[in-house]
């Protein structure tokens, strides 16, 4: 007799994965896709960067999928895998910061223009446009502009629901502060919102 | 909301055990059920919460300092009253006042980190429960509270993305193809070590190892039976035949070395690339260049797959 797999929870789905059923790692992959996906999306506001992030999150995920612990959500531990490798690439890319109005120690004019940035726009490709109209509304841009450990307990906490105490875990971080950086990032998307 | 919190770390944390002694004390959480049961068991745990009711009981201990004389009398004929066109400032330094002069906090105002917890369904039944009174009786903290919520309402609908067609099948390809080069390095590995690969061939080799046990067990047995023999005289022998054996081995090498010109080629070419520093330095990197080139192929080829050993809990 074969096995629903839509009805099966997700620490038994695990159980089977480990046993080496393809079909549990399938189910697996169909209900985090979306959840994951997003998360990255939201974080490094890029769909192909997401993706390849994404897909790595699930490569980690199912090769360890031996040392799966049931007593903690298989969310949490796939959104801490994905969370970490997002973090990981955001660090990575990071650069320093400048001024657009030239260096730190740049006192004469001259000195400012030489070392001031000069933005220039580029052509977006049918893709680029179609991402940024997704990430665009207020609310969406909002979100963009918070930091990163703000950005992500609201969107772990409002968009796919986990508690503060899953927060806390799937971050690693005190209680308090999950509650701290969602009290701020709240406070600064009202700010802004308000702005708007 | 609150998930149980003893069993995902095994041992209470610190902020369990504070709010297990605040649940004695009447402000009950939603995690305390769960820290209970892990208390009854634990002892380590019950250690640790004897410690922190010590520091609760020094805490609870501590007097409270009355102002001087006719103190609140002097301040309250400082600041205008409330009904008398208070400014905003002014009005919520009266409320904080009062709150701190009466000891009742129903009257001030929630603050913004309440009103959020509030709207968002986070805040204790005991801390709900008054500021659900505070809110229906104060159209500033309503006001307040409906922005919070309009916020909170707003991120909730916000929709999921979809990764783009045909992603689950290019993650179950990527990662066949993981696991695949995975199990590759892994027999590669086991070939290495010349590990056998069936159930015929482990009991071939353990038959084979265990040939020599065999026969030594058997030698042992015999001598044993020679009273002539003991263990410090057949010691002694072996050694001195081990060492003739390597003395033997020792001086032919030499010999072949010596009659083979090898020794005296080596010197020569040693001689040469020491007469010019160029050449030294030419010799030194093709040296250094070797041994890299040699530890990047170890590495390549015997070196445990990376991808199933990396960062796995992180």
């Amino acid at each position: 007799m074969s096995l629903n797999y839509q009805s099966v929870e997700d620490a038994e789905l695990v159980t089977l994965a480990a046993e080496g059923r393809e079909s549990a790692y399938r189910e697996l992959l169909s209900r985090y896709e979306r959840p994951v996906f997003s998360l990255i999306y939201r974080m490094v506001r890029n769909r192909t960067v997401a993706e390849d992030l994404a897909q790595e999150a699930f490569i980690r995920t199912f090769n360890a999928i031996d040392t799966y612990n049931p007593q903690y959500k298989f969310s949490s531990w796939i959104f801490k895998i994905a969370n970490n490798l997002t973090i990981d690439h955001l660090r990575k890319r990071r650069v320093p910061t400048v001024s657009m109005h030239g260096a730190p120690d740049a006192v004469t004019p001259e000195a400012q223009a030489r070392t001031s940035l000069v933005v220039q726009s580029h052509g977006e490709s049918p893709e680029e446009y179609v991402q940024n109209r997704e990430l665009a509304g207020q609310i969406e841009a909002a979100i963009g502009e918070l930091r990163e450990e703000y950005r992500v307990v609201v969107l772990l906490r409002h968009i796919e629901g986990h508690t503060y105490d899953e927060i806390a875990r799937i971050l690693d971080i005190p209680l308090g502060t999950v509650k701290t950086y969602l009290h701020r990032a709240r406070a600064e998307l009202k700010l802004r919102l308000a702005e708007a | 909301m609150n998930s149980d919190r003893s069993s995902y770390g095994g041992h209470l944390d610190d902020d369990a055990i504070q709010s297990l002694l605040d649940a004695a004390e009447g402000h009950v959480g939603a995690e305390t059920e769960s820290a209970r049961r892990h208390l009854a068991d634990c002892r380590g745990c019950q250690a640790r919460v004897d410690a922190w009711r010590e520091v609760f009981g020094e805490l609870g201990q501590l007097r409270r300092f009355a102002p001087p004389g006719r103190f609140a009398e002097r301040v309250l004929s400082g600041i205008e009253r409330p009904g008398e066109a208070l400014s905003s400032a002014r009005a919520w330094s009266w409320v904080r006042l009062r709150r701190w002069l009466t000891g009742r906090a129903a009257d001030a105002h929630l603050s913004g980190r309440r009103l959020q917890e509030f709207a968002d369904g986070a805040l204790s039944r005991q801390h709900a429960t008054l500021a659900k009174t505070h809110v229906a009786a104060c159209g500033d903290c309503e006001s307040r509270l409906a922005g919070w919520q309009r916020l909170i309402a707003t991120l909730e609908v916000l929709p999921s993305f979809a990764p783009a067609a045909g992603f689950a099948e290019r993650v179950m390809a990527r990662w066949r193809e993981v696991a695949e080069e995975t199990t590759g390095r892994s027999r590669a590995t086991r070939k290495w070590l010349l590990l056998p690969r069936s159930p015929r061939g482990w009991v071939l080799a353990g038959t084979l190892t265990s040939m020599p046990v065999a026969a030594f067990a058997a030698v042992a047995a015999f001598l044993s039976t020679v009273p002539q023999l003991t263990t410090g005289g057949l010691a002694t022998y072996l050694w001195w035949q081990a060492r003739d054996a390597l003395s033997a081995l020792g001086s032919s090498v030499l010999a072949a070395v010596m009659q083979s010109g090898a020794a005296f080629r080596a010197y020569s070419l040693a001689d040469y690339l020491i007469a010019s520093p160029a050449t030294a330095a030419a010799a030194a990197a093709g040296f250094t260049a070797l041994m890299f080139s040699s530890i990047w192929i170890l590495h390549r080829n015997i070196g445990f797959p990376r991808l199933a050993l990396r960062h796995v809990h992180n």
